[in-house]
Parts: C-alpha cells; sequence; structure tokens
C-alpha cells in the first residue's frame, strides 16, 4: 500500500466510519473508556477547584514574604509537563516508596491525583486572576453591607464565577486530553485506568485506527463541548 | 460630647507608610449631617473609612454609644448598624432587588419581607420601575441611586457618603443632590458626607469640618465657615477669593 494510494484513504475512510459505527451502536468497551475517562478528569478538576478557589482566594489578598515566589510557582505550574508529574508520584507510589502503602499504583485514585495536581496551580492563578481585576473597594463595599466572612467570599465567588467556570474548563480540557501522567499513573488497564488518550495511543500502536478513531472523535467533542459552553456563559454574561 | 452617637478620639491612620490623618478627634451627634470637605489628598476618604471601621487604627479609639469599636464592639456588629456609599456604585451582579435587598438579606432577612421592605426605598429614589434589570442596564445616575437605596434600606444608625455624586454629570448630580437632600431631612439619621464640592456642602451639611494634609482645620456650620473662615488656608480651601491683608489696630 503506498502512500496517497486508494487503498490507503479507503482504509482510513472505512475506519472512519467504523469509529461513528462504535460511537452509535454503544459499544461496551468504548463507552467503558468514555466513561472512565469523564469520571476520573471530572473527579480530579472538582478537587483541584475545592482546593484551589480558596486557595487563590487567600493568595489574591494575603500579603507576606515569599508570596511572589509562590505565584511564580503556580504560573510555572502551568506549563508543569506531565510526564514530569507521572514519574514523581510513580517512583513516591512505588511499593517501598513513602506513599507505597496506600497502594494506589495502576488504580484510577492515582490517576486522579495525577490530574489533581496537574489542574491545580491552573485553578489557583485564574482564581487570582480573576479577584484582582475586581474593583478593591468591591471587598469594602461588601464589609460595610455587614457581610461576614464566609458571606465576602461567597459574594465575591459570585463576582467572579464566570473566570471560576473558565477556570474548571481550562483545568478538565488540560487534564481529559493529557496522556503521559495517565499512562505512567493507571497503567491503561482495561474496564479501570484505560482512558481516551492511553487509549488512543495503545490502538495506534497496534493499528486499529477505527477504534483510535472514535476515541479522538469523542476527545475532540469533548475538546468541542467546553469551548462551546465556555463561549455561551460570556456571551451570555455581557448582561450581569 | 456625651450625647455624641459617634465619637472618634484621637484616631490617626498610617497608609503605605504615611500618615495619612493625624491624630483627630471627631463627633457625629444623631440625626445631624456632617460634611467633611477638603482638597484632593487631604485625607477625606480615610477619616471616612476610619469612622466607619474599614481601615486600621494606628491610635485613638472610636466610640458608638458608649461602646468602644474592637473592644465592646466588634467591626462585625457595628457594619450591620451603618451603611456606606463610595463614589463609584459598587454595586454586584443581578437585578436592581437584588442589590438593594442585599444588605438585608446578609442580615437573614427572609425573601418577602425584604421585597415589603425595599420596594418603598425603590420609589423614594425614583428606581421602582428598573427593578427588575439587571445592573449591568444601568445609567450612571441609576446605579448611584441603587447604591443609595441599598445604604437607605438598612436604615441605619449613621450613615457614611464618601464622594457619591462626584461621578455624575452635572445635571444629574444637581437633581439628585437636591432630592437627596430632601430624603435625609425626611429621614434625620446620622449622616457622615464625604464632598469637594462646597455647594453641595452647603446644601447637605448642619456642620462641615474642614480637612487639610489629614488634619481638621475648622469644624462649624458650613456657613459660619464661608462668613468666617478661621484661617487663610480655611478660605482659600473653601474658594474664598476676597482675601486681603489687614492689621488689627486695637478693638
Amino acid at each position: 500500500m503506498s502512500p496517497g494510494s486508494w487503498d490507503y484513504w479507503a482504509e482510513i475512510g472505512q475506519g472512519f466510519v467504523d469509529a461513528v459505527l462504535l460511537l452509535v451502536t454503544g459499544d461496551p468497551e468504548t463507552w467503558a473508556i468514555i466513561r472512565q475517562s469523564l469520571l476520573i478528569s471530572i473527579s480530579a478538576t472538582l478537587a483541584s477547584m475545592v482546593l484551589g478557589v480558596p486557595l487563590g482566594a487567600w493568595l489574591a489578598h494575603a500579603r507576606f514574604p515569599g508570596r511572589g515566589v509562590v505565584l511564580a510557582i503556580c504560573n510555572t505550574g502551568f506549563g508543569l509537563p506531565p510526564v514530569v508529574v507521572g514519574l514523581v508520584l510513580s517512583i513516591l507510589l512505588l511499593r517501598h516508596g513513602p506513599l507505597g502503602f496506600l497502594n494506589l499504583r495502576f488504580t484510577p485514585s492515582a490517576m486522579i491525583i495525577g490530574q489533581f495536581i496537574l489542574s491545580l496551580p491552573i485553578v489557583i492563578n485564574l482564581t487570582v486572576v480573576a479577584l484582582q481585576q475586581l474593583n478593591p473597594k468591591l471587598r469594602l463595599q461588601i464589609r460595610a453591607l455587614g457581610a461576614s466572612r464566609w458571606q465576602t467570599l461567597w459574594l465575591l465567588g459570585r463576582e467572579i464565577r464566570l473566570p471560576l467556570l473558565v477556570a474548571y474548563m481550562a483545568g478538565f480540557g488540560a487534564v481529559v486530553s493529557e496522556v503521559g501522567a495517565s499512562q505512567m499513573l493507571g497503567g491503561n488497564l482495561p474496564g479501570s485506568t484505560r482512558v481516551l488518550t492511553t487509549a488512543i495511543v495503545m490502538e495506534t500502536g497496534m493499528g486499529h485506527y477505527d477504534r483510535a478513531m472514535a476515541y479522538g472523535i469523542v476527545l475532540l467533542m469533548l475538546v468541542a463541548l467546553v469551548v462551546g459552553l465556555l463561549t455561551w456563559a460570556q456571551q451570555n454574561d455581557g448582561h450581569r | 460630647m456625651n450625647d455624641a452617637l459617634l465619637q472618634a478620639s484621637g484616631i490617626s491612620v498610617h497608609r503605605n507608610g504615611r500618615l495619612t490623618l493625624q491624630p483627630t478627634d471627631f463627633a457625629v451627634r444623631s440625626r445631624e449631617t456632617v460634611g467633611i470637605y477638603g482638597p484632593n489628598g487631604a485625607g477625606k476618604s480615610t477619616l471616612l473609612q476610619a469612622l466607619a471601621g474599614l481601615l486600621p487604627l494606628s491610635s485613638g479609639t472610636i466610640t458608638v454609644r458608649g461602646q468602644v469599636l474592637g473592644q465592646d464592639l466588634s467591626p462585625f456588629a457595628y457594619h450591620r448598624r451603618i451603611a456606606a456609599v463610595f463614589q463609584e456604585p459598587l454595586l454586584l451582579r443581578g437585578t436592581v432587588l437584588h442589590n438593594v435587598g442585599l444588605g438585608l438579606a446578609l442580615r437573614g432577612v427572609g425573601k418577602p419581607e425584604r421585597e415589603a421592605r425595599v420596594r418603598p426605598v425603590l420609589e423614594q429614589l425614583k428606581i421602582a420601575d428598573l427593578a427588575d434589570r439587571t445592573v449591568g442596564m444601568l445609567s450612571g445616575g441609576e446605579a448611584q441611586r441603587v447604591s443609595l437605596a441599598r445604604a437607605l434600606v438598612l436604615d441605619p444608625e449613621v450613615l457614611f457618603l464618601d464622594e457619591p455624586f462626584a461621578a455624575l454629570d452635572q445635571p444629574t448630580r444637581r437633581r439628585l443632590v437636591r432630592e437627596f437632600a430632601a430624603l435625609l431631612r425626611a429621614r434625620r439619621m446620622a449622616t457622615v458626607f464625604v464632598t469637594h464640592d462646597v455647594a453641595e456642602a452647603s446644601v447637605l451639611c448642619d456642620r462641615c469640618a474642614i480637612l487639610d494634609a489629614g488634619a481638621i482645620l475648622q469644624d462649624e456650620p458650613p456657613a459660619q465657615v464661608l462668613e468666617r473662615p478661621r484661617t487663610q488656608r480655611v478660605a482659600e480651601i473653601v474658594g474664598l477669593e476676597n482675601v486681603w491683608d489687614a492689621e488689627i489696630r486695637g478693638q
């Protein structure tokens, strides 16, 4: 089969048709992978929001020596190489490693931890930026209105709900399409740690282009969904 | 001054390492509107925010009806008894109704009662027809009316106003000042009003403190300040132009 030949394109085309069939016929293996992908990445990003938003809120207003360093670390976190996170966590999770007793290697939990670490700096950073863009006097006004500490946090969070949605989506988009850490921490075990990205790598390696393309299409649709939701939210935010 | 509702004694404030308010005594009696007037950078907003318990003090105490702020009275509890309006409307996401009812909501007032209390204030400030509008769609004047309504609906013991009309265009500003002066006269709540407009001060205030470089130079009714400025600096600040050098040759 020479490159550019009819057979080549026919096979690719057939692969695409098969991919669509796999998706619409509800192939159990395909759907198990999609489910695990969503489950792991949504859990990881939710966890990073739970920790990252309060941390970001604190960092945005706290003044302490070394604050600049912490912010710089969070900025670096934007470019944190997933393979390095995978490597470090793998070493820590080795049976005789410091976290070996947790017995988490090659489990979805290990993948959630890895993806959590990857999306945390993104969430912290976007929270800090969003809060710093608010009018600094707004805090004063909210306090003068008689808000408690928690009420203040709640009202400020409400003000930046769109940037928070962006932070969540950015975190989710980053980790759902990440392959290095997932492969190293999960090990691509069917029904458990096999997710879209690791499955694409494996099926492509094995020459199963139809399946690889099916997963690729789903991944693209997920990203399109994320972008679409963001666009919709931004458009509907104009009226406040 | 034992009849003072709010008594500040020797309060001073440092901001970014600079003394922006020199040790100052200041009192607000109930039902009185006190103006704080001075040039830009005089420390007017600093004094107002300090009195409202929104700034850490470098020295001195603030007493609210005999209770010392920070000792007998927490800043949080104090803030639930006052209200503040700033130069910018500082509204939060949502409708006019939501914003005006926000202070009440924070105090745990339920929705039906909130609406019942908000509606009349919206009427008073002539924004009743805007109740369901989102705040992003308001003009500057309308937004500032919402901010004033948000403060008035709380029926505060002391109302703090930090140049609330300064950012408005002249006609809007004149109309709003006139309406608001009538509202204040009807309600007679203790009010601290920062301004750099002499006309506003004389329309709204019973008493006016002239502030310069973080110190109060004179604190008397506006008419008195305008007719008998105590020093040449006060005369300059309130904009009196016909100042002549003179010498007293005997009484």
